[in-house]
């Protein structure tokens, strides 16, 4: 059955053809009145004028089209212009519907995208709506060939508008009764219209090879797509005839019983529905500048969700570029403001503006666009030429640009570059200026756009912190600086910029001379970011302001900041940690011992509380609770693998710092107590022996540690240092075995700036210098800022010098 | 049909006609057309009797329309040469040689075309390119200098530059061209490539880290990019991350040399990460 179908639709009926294709020509021939247009006016054109062509054309496709009905199907007997009014009016409302459906598609399509990253998810719930997506798009199909088979019917039958609503149930009910027919041609119809677009695509890349640009090519190219078009709507029309082809005698009586004077329902209610939809769906008041800033919004959103996928890179590109287009409309504006209020300084100013709309993107087109016209306004038309000119060879170039260059020729009196660029704007199929109506502005308007694009740059301005943010990850911290300087000179109150500054003087602090621009932007941030602020937040921004105070030596004042949230927050645990932590660094041990039992009631399961007990009883010398609480410490830490780091650091943090008192009697009394754990009690030992320089001793006591948890990367330094140290004191030349303990210590460790530095000194002294290289490059990485507080070994400091000594061992390799 | 399409050639040639004149090529479409149209008239076919014979009308027609069509559009090809848009589609055409590694035939082409017009900044960026590939650098920089009068923000233009600086072993101004193109088209995997070894090779090490990886967001499988993030990764003793970027490219299938570099790098770090080497 649907092998006849299939020829019944592609061949037979070919009588009328001539007059399709000359439909399909008409329906895209406004371009031939918009040239000649043009080429006699030689301005752009008002784009009424050439909305109004486009109708023209689409009157005469209509009517091409009776022809070509009136001419292959014999089914209405009217007259040819009875039938061509009737056409007319039941084909405006056809398009309306098909208008309506389309609308309804492009609002599911819009919907479809919102839903997408859900896919990912790939669960049933995705697939559900992946199904309903594709069911709903093809009997959105299904409905356009509906409509397109009562657009056919009513060419055919020569429908008056009154009958149409009953004509289209006759077509649905027959939809329905032949839906795999049905199915199956809007199917087919949407695989030809991709093969028709193919074609299209080809015969104009051969096209644009083959001959010179200007007006005949576009007609060359339009004569093609009347053939492909023509033929594509006679498939359509042979469709829709064979679907109805068994219900002439229905549709005739459904014409007969219409009361040619009855009130039109079936209209009435699609042309209802278009409005409501139009009205919902087209923002009111739109003109050039209104697209252009939502434009800019749009492009600052997309730079945000790039950047919150970590594609920075690109992120920042967006940022620049809506940047760079902000400057470029505000300096248009200004141009043209100051060229109305004939203010010389204004205009100089505005043409000044674009060197940095420049700076950020110089591949912006509207640079060289907006910066024309302004030289055209002040009857500059060779710089303006120069300016449009640079379009030329832009990748983004808007050709508006052309019409710019095409009235500094008129002013030039250039008769040849005048009938040059006029063929490039018709080859292009430019007939009218988007922009031409920013000129026409007045100059309280043009005040409004300016004041809203001011609005728009103190949002879009701070973004350019980001910049400076990447420049940081790769420890360009001058430009980095600099830049956020200049950001904090521009925007004294954002909070993203403090923020940024802060961390950064922090990352490069150094007590001489970075402190204070820490606490400075520490502070600059803790007061602007104090409106409506959650929990949460609140506690993240003090916890940070006090990290910068602890940093900057200045403990009391990270006391102070703790304990003030304390008191609003006096169950948040990250808070109880912290001001715990800073009490005890404050010797107020007591007041540390007070926080953490208060909270240990509650979250008898925080290892960190017990910690800081144990450091406080250990600086209390009360070494019995100070040992007990170490040990609780290490049973919660021991039964989470992921807490394996914080046990590593806080045990050789307490053995370190018991090894200083474990002189005193009842010291040691009450660590012999604990011999069992053997963890502790020679870790305890092991660090001993290492403070008294008894190598052998320590190696001894540490290698019991690592028999018994082999996770612990302090303990492999310690032992590594040990093994160095007995190289060196026995004056022997093999360092392998410090190398393998250092280099295991660092698998587990690979932040530990100190286990770096005794690696490269290892190395050194082991003459491997390419190595040592490598390792003080890496202190350096790891350290980057002089500071003596944190570093008081002066590792950095050391580590620079050492580069510059080992560079000639550098690889010489690496393409 | 015939008529109906030689009515409208006449028509949308006397058009073009009127807008932009007479010149050699409008007359010959102009003769073409009227050819066409006069073919197509009843009045011909009588004269010429092919209605007669079916198959000796559709065989003479079949002639007739494919020597017109070949005469039309060779002639829009010979005459149109001064076009812009012509012009343009050869230096694209030089571009695909370079890419296909034709370099001296495309030499041969960009020189005829920079003889013809030797400002157009894109035959003087693409010569660059082909003396790029050669190492002429002093040519290189002359053309590069040439097409920078207007091409002054394209990617491709700063990312030659960084190639020519990289040739004259500058890597600092090397580093700077190819993040200036980087900064054009974030896009750009190679410039994030050069820019990420032009920092290695400055021992940059972090920045050289920075470039790599963002190569790597936008290429993930590339083993040239997995090969050089292993290599800085290793040089600034990450060597966790240097094996995993080394052992991911030996999975991509990586070119024989570049196969052999990585293996040797991969054994190196695997005896830091076992800790006795």
């Amino acid at each position: 059955m649907f092998k006849k179908d299939v020829k019944k639709i592609f061949l037979e009926g070919g009588e009328g053809y001539k007059f399709l294709f000359i439909a399909a020509f008409l329906a895209q021939a406004s371009f031939i009145p918009n040239s000649i247009f043009l080429y006699t006016l030689k301005r752009p054109l008002p784009v009424f004028l050439s909305y109004s062509f486009s109708l023209i054309c689409l009157v005469l496709f209509l009517i091409s089209l009776s022809f070509y009905f009136k001419k292959s199907f014999s089914g209405n007997e009217k007259g040819l212009r009875n039938t061509i009014v009737n056409n007319i009016i039941c084909s405006v409302i056809n398009i309306i519907l098909v208008l309506l459906v389309m609308l309804v598609y492009a609002i599911l399509s819009q919907q479809f995208i919102r839903v997408l990253p859900y896919f990912s998810e790939k669960n049933i719930t995705s697939l559900i709506i992946l199904l309903i997506f594709i069911v709903s798009a093809i009997v959105v199909q299904i409905i356009i060939l509906s409509v397109l088979t009562l657009f056919t019917v009513s060419f055919q039958y020569g429908l008056r508008i009154s009958a149409l609503g009953k004509v289209y149930c006759c077509i649905l009910t027959t939809f329905v009764r032949k839906f795999f027919r049905v199915l199956f041609y809007s199917l087919l119809a949407v695989g030809i219209l991709l093969l028709i677009n193919i074609i299209q695509n080809l015969s104009e890349n051969i096209l644009s090879i083959l001959m010179p640009d200007g007006f005949f090519k576009n007609f060359i190219f339009y004569v093609i797509g009347a053939f492909t078009n023509g033929y594509f709507m006679f498939i359509l029309i042979n469709m829709c005839i064979t679907i109805m082809n068994d219900m002439e005698d229905k549709i005739k009586v459904k014409i007969e019983s219409s009361k040619p004077k009855s009130l039109p329902v079936f209209p009435i209610i699609v042309l209802a529905l278009f409005v409501v939809l139009a009205i919902i769906i087209i923002p009111p008041n739109r003109n050039s500048i209104d697209t252009f800033i939502t434009d800019i919004k749009l492009q600052q959103d997309k730079g945000d969700a790039l950047g919150k996928i970590g594609y920075s890179q690109q992120s920042i590109y967006e940022y620049d570029d809506a940047y760079s287009k902000l400057i470029s409309l505000k300096s248009y504006l200004q141009g043209i403001k100051g060229w109305k209020v004939n203010n010389k300084a204004l205009q100089d100013e505005a043409i000044k503006n674009f060197d940095t709309a420049l700076s950020l993107n110089g591949q912006n087109p509207y640079i060289p666009y907006f910066k024309g016209n302004l030289y055209l306004l002040s009857n500059n038309p060779d710089s303006a030429i120069q300016q449009y000119n640079t379009l030329l060879y832009n990748k983004k170039a808007i050709y508006e640009g052309y019409f710019g260059k095409l009235k500094a020729y008129k002013i030039k009196n250039q008769k040849d570059n005048i009938g040059e660029t006029l063929n490039i704007l018709v080859s292009k199929e430019l007939y009218f200026d988007r922009f031409n109506n920013i000129e026409n502005l007045s100059v309280k308007k043009l005040e409004k756009y300016i004041d809203e694009l001011n609005d728009l740059e103190k949002n879009l301005g701070p973004k350019m912190v980001y910049k400076a943010v990447e420049k940081a990850k790769y420890l360009d911290f001058q430009t980095a600086e600099k830049e956020l300087m200049e950001l904090k000179k521009l925007y004294p109150n954002d909070t993203v910029i403090s923020y940024e500054l802060a961390k950064l003087e922090n990352q490069y602090r150094s007590e001489q001379s970075r402190y204070g621009l820490v606490k400075d932007n520490a502070e600059s941030f803790d007061s602007q970011l104090n409106k409506s602020l959650n929990k949460s937040d609140e506690v993240n921004k003090k916890l940070f302001v006090a990290q910068m105070y602890l940093n900057t030596n200045d403990v009391e004042a990270a006391e102070k900041v703790l304990g003030e949230i304390y008191s609003k927050f006096p169950g948040d645990i990250d808070v109880i940690e912290q001001y715990s932590s800073v009490l005890t660094k404050n010797k107020k041990y007591d007041d540390a011992l007070k926080v953490t039992e208060a909270a240990l009631i509650k979250n008898k399961e925080n290892y960190y509380l017990y910690y800081i007990n144990a450091m406080c009883y250990l600086n209390k010398k009360d070494y019995s609770r100070s040992l007990e609480n170490i040990e609780l410490f290490e049973q919660i830490t021991l039964k989470d693998s992921k807490l394996t780091k914080k046990l590593d650091e806080c045990t050789y943090a307490y053995a370190l710092a018991f090894s200083y008192v474990i002189g005193e009697k009842n010291a040691l009394e009450e660590v012999e107590k604990h011999k069992s754990n053997i963890v502790l009690y020679n870790y305890i030992y092991a660090t001993k022996a290492w403070r008294e320089k008894d190598a052998a001793a320590s190696k001894e006591s540490i290698s019991k540690v690592l028999a018994a948890n082999n996770q612990l990367g302090y303990a492999y330094y310690v032992m590594g240092v040990n093994c160095y140290e007995e190289t060196v004191r026995k004056n022997l030349v093999d360092f392998s075995d410090a190398e393998k303990y250092y280099l295991q210590s660092l698998e587990m460790l690979p932040d530990h700036a100190e286990g770096y530095f005794a690696l490269a000194h290892c190395y050194k002294k082991w003459g491997k210098n390419k190595e040592a290289l490598r390792a003080f490059r890496k202190v350096v990485d790891l350290m980057p800022c002089e500071d003596h507080r944190t570093d008081p070994y002066g590792m950095t400091v050391h580590a620079l010098g050492e580069i510059n000594n080992l560079s000639q061992y550098d690889v010489k390799e690496g393409n | 049909m015939g008529l109906i399409f030689g009515l409208f050639l006449i028509i949308g040639i006397l058009l073009n006609t009127i807008f932009i004149g007479f010149n050699a090529l409008n007359i010959i479409y102009l003769i073409l057309s009227a050819a066409f149209l006069i073919y197509s008239l009843p009045f011909t076919k009588k004269v010429l009797k092919f209605g007669v014979n079916v198959k000796r009308d559709r065989t003479f027609n079949f002639i007739f329309y494919t020597v017109l069509l070949i005469i039309f559009f060779s002639s829009g090809k010979l005459l149109s040469s001064k076009d812009p848009m012509q012009y343009s589609y050869d230096i694209n055409k030089c571009a695909e040689l370079i890419q296909d590694g034709d370099v001296k035939k495309a030499e041969k082409q960009l020189v005829k075309l920079y003889e013809k017009n030797p400002s157009n900044p894109l035959v003087n960026e693409n010569l660059a390119v082909v003396y790029l590939k050669d190492k002429r650098t002093d040519l290189v920089k002359v053309h590069l200098d040439n097409a920078s009068k207007e091409l002054n923000f394209d990617e491709n233009l700063w990312y030659n530059y960084g190639m020519l600086y990289y040739q004259q072993k500058d890597y600092k101004k090397a580093q700077e061209c190819f993040e200036i193109a980087i900064k054009l088209n974030p896009n750009m995997v190679k410039a994030h490539i050069y820019a990420g070894t032009m920092s290695y090779r400055l021992r940059d090490l972090r920045r050289a880290i920075y470039h790599l990886e963002n190569a790597k967001t936008i290429s993930p499988n590339s083993p040239e990019i997995l090969f050089h993030l292993g290599r800085a990764n290793m040089d600034l003793m990450q060597y966790k991350d240097a094996e995993e970027c080394l052992s991911l490219a030996l999975s991509n299938k990586p070119s024989k040399p570049l196969e052999t570099s990585i293996q040797e790098l991969l054994k190196e770090v695997k005896g830091y990460r076992g800790g006795n080497k």
